[in-house]
């Protein structure tokens, strides 16, 4: 292989491992499939094409690879939950409608090396015997719609699309489909009722798991982009190979996007579990800014649970020893940071500083989940409303110290009361945010503030009935 | 019969903007046809319904925003019901029952460019399009210049968090805005209106003069019909643009 350059400024941080993203910002690098295949591209799926289906979800299982888009599931059990003697058409849909806030991974690889997807997913596809697949692409990349809609245009002219694959006897459509800017559409069911023309309303599971039912009825896998493009990985090195690397319950390498108060924000490719939160921030993303302090750190997307600097983890050491440690000493991989209440999610980490006022950060989102609530269930089409509210009125210095403990209230009221995830997702940031940071949520309340109207028509109808203060 | 509006015709009451004028109405031709058969003909069989969102894009794309009498025209297209579609199109943020203007500017709110600066962006471009910030609400968070130039839109996670605040002006994302680089993008559109209207201007002289040349030729030889004219005046409509990144 020859060597590998990139652009000036652009240059990979030296202890990241760039596999997925080897091509990306890469020096004379473009998205067409001859620039592909210049580099051995769709070698392995020649090579997958001779191999036995069953044989490829094997290797992927073996490889111990788990979803990417959040939830971490392994990929190759999750394909092997197609009902065994299925005889409607199986279809495989990528999810690519990167929405979770911090995350913005699979932007850089549909913007810049279509062809690495396409690949994975064709594999993919003829591991479960799909023979029509989907690209759900979120609406605000058109660009992006554009590229890969060329580059699919490519694949097929060259074969690797079609019918009859490079003379295999498997034929394989895949149709991109865009979004139009819905947070919900990123939950697989919404995203498969998306597709099927209807309100994207997540279903309920059971009994609507997507590898049993899902579109159309039939038996459905949803992959993220990162996975999709894992999946090419392990088939290059084998599954074994891809198993002894990294950590051990989720090897392989994880993309880290950062975000926030650091010095250089961006998406960094490394070894899962090979660094530790503090290694990410003070060595490759070069530390707070200068003469600020890192105050709280969000290391999974929007929806995981906010973690304090300062705060002591007890950690249980092989020999039941118990050892003290701050999040800059949990490794990056997808379980460590699970143990001490959070996630790590999509890999999206969102820094905050000690200028930030944590009340505003929660109201900030506490606004997006309200937003993009689908107002399928009641708890959560109320509740986020609800606690936009309260936060809004805690920042406006209108609230009560009752007000902090009503909106936790809130909170634990939506979770695990709804259909889909976004229950979990909305109420985890304002349980952690309320408890983690619950002095600085106090002192912007006034105790006399509970005793005060809170809207303009209780205020008129009081007026003569209201303390000053 | 009474005047008040059902809630259906209430859902899909046209919104008048001054963005339309940039923008050609609604009108359902062999082209629009053809685009939209071809991609219902994308999903499987007896799935017609499926190519409602890429119907409606394609509209969007065209006409600027899907007006109330789009739907049903998308509705039959892909063998659903009117109110169906007003469904889809009430559901997502992204599609637009209100014409946009022009230049279209969607400014990302959420929590990474939010820490970034880019609420504090907001004020700033509405004042430099001319549109009060409090028009702007969580019913309706699209506001369009009086001139139908501008539109300001605050949505959610454009998802190029690391590099905030991101502007999306129609279908370009710029990263780590400044007010600075506001001023540039608007300076930049304004050229780019200014050279497609001295385009339109000189298709149109073109196409007067061709049609002057057509008569001419027509009164000289009164037989042959006028079949350039109609193939100058088909290339005169001015192309929909989107402004080019730096």
């Amino acid at each position: 292989m020859s060597e590998i350059t990139y652009k000036p400024g652009k240059e990979p941080h030296p202890r990241e491992t760039r596999r997925i993203f080897k091509n990306i910002d890469r020096e004379g690098y473009d998205p067409s499939i001859k620039c592909f295949m210049k580099d051995g591209g769709y070698q392995t799926l020649k090579k997958c094409l001779k191999m036995e289906p069953a044989d490829i979800t094997n290797e992927v299982k073996k490889s111990g690879l788990r979803g990417r888009g959040g939830a971490g599931f392994p990929t190759g059990v999750k394909w092997t939950f197609i009902p065994k003697g299925n005889t409607k058409p199986v279809y495989l849909v990528c999810n690519c409608d990167e929405s979770e806030p911090g995350t913005f991974k699979d932007r850089f690889i549909v913007h810049q090396d279509p062809h690495q997807l396409i690949e994975g997913m064709i594999i993919a596809c003829y591991a479960v015997q799909a023979h029509y697949a989907v690209i759900y692409m979120r609406e605000e990349f058109p660009e992006a719609a554009k590229i890969m809609q060329k580059a699919l245009d490519e694949a097929e002219a060259k074969n690797f699309l079609g019918k009859n694959i490079q003379g295999t006897g498997f034929d394989l459509k895949i149709v991109l489909h865009r979004g139009a800017g819905a947070y919900i559409c990123g939950e697989e069911t919404g995203l498969i009722n998306s597709i099927e023309g209807v309100r994207p309303y997540p279903r309920i599971k059971p009994p609507f798991f997507p590898a049993a039912i899902g579109l159309y009825g039939c038996p459905t896998i949803v992959n993220n982009v990162e996975s999709l493009c894992q999946v090419r990985q392990v088939m290059m090195m084998g599954g074994e190979a891809y198993a002894a690397e990294g950590a051990q319950r989720s090897p392989g390498t994880r993309i880290i996007g950062v975000s926030g108060d650091v010095k250089r924000p961006g998406v960094y490719e490394i070894i899962s579990g090979s660094i530790t939160y503090g290694e990410l921030l003070y060595d490759i993303c070069g530390g707070p800014r200068i003469g600020r302090k890192f105050k709280a750190i969000i290391p999974g997307g929007a929806s995981a649970k906010v973690m304090r600097c300062d705060e002591i983890l007890k950690d249980r050491n092989p020999d039941g020893t118990v050892r003290e440690m701050t999040i800059f000493d949990v490794p990056m991989d997808l379980d460590s940071i699970a143990k001490f209440g959070s996630m790590s999610g999509s890999g999206g980490v969102i820094v905050m500083d000690d200028t930030r006022s944590m009340p505003k950060v929660l109201n900030n989102l506490n606004r997006f989940f309200a937003w993009e609530s689908c107002g399928q269930c009641s708890p959560c089409r109320e509740g986020n409303p609800w606690m936009y509210k309260l936060s809004t009125r805690i920042c406006e210095g209108k609230g009560s110290p009752e007000d902090v403990d009503l909106l936790k209230s809130v909170a634990d009221n939506i979770c695990g009361r709804t259909v889909c995830a976004f229950g979990e997702a909305c109420s985890w940031p304002t349980q952690a945010f309320t408890t983690k940071f619950r002095e600085e949520f106090l002192a912007l309340t006034k105790p006399i503030n509970a005793l005060k109207p809170h809207s303009a028509e209780t205020a008129e109808a009081r007026k003569f009935l209201t303390r000053e203060d | 019969m009474s005047e008040t509006p059902n809630a259906i015709d209430a859902i899909t009451a046209p919104i008048s903007s001054p963005g339309e004028k940039f923008f050609p109405k609604f009108e359902v031709t062999p082209e629009l046809v053809a685009k939209a058969q071809e991609l219902v003909a994308l999903y499987p069989e007896g799935k017609e319904q499926s190519a409602v969102l890429p119907i409606i894009h394609h509209v969007q794309e065209e006409f600027g925003y899907v007006s109330p009498e789009a739907m049903p025209w998308i509705a039959e297209m892909c063998k659903s019901t009117p109110i169906h579609v007003a469904g889809i199109v009430t559901f997502y943020p992204g599609i637009h029952r209100k014409c946009p203007g022009k230049f279209h500017f969607r400014v990302c709110r959420t929590i990474a460019c939010a820490l970034a600066g880019g609420e504090e962006l907001l004020p700033y471009i509405c004042s430099k399009m001319g549109v009060e910030p409090s028009e702007m609400t969580d019913e309706e968070p699209m506001v369009v210049s009086p001139d139908g130039l501008w539109s300001l839109e605050a949505v959610e996670c454009l998802a190029n968090c690391g590099y905030g605040p991101n502007v999306m002006v129609n279908d370009t994302l710029y990263s780590q805005v400044t007010r600075g680089k506001i001023d540039e993008i608007m300076a930049a559109c304004k050229k780019e209106l200014a050279a497609e209207r001295k385009e339109a201007a000189a298709a149109k002289k073109e196409a007067a003069a061709a049609r002057r040349e057509a008569k001419a030729a027509a009164a000289a030889e009164a037989t042959e019909t006028t079949e350039d004219e109609s193939a100058t005046k088909k290339a005169a409509p001015k192309k929909k643009a989107t402004p080019k990144k730096k």
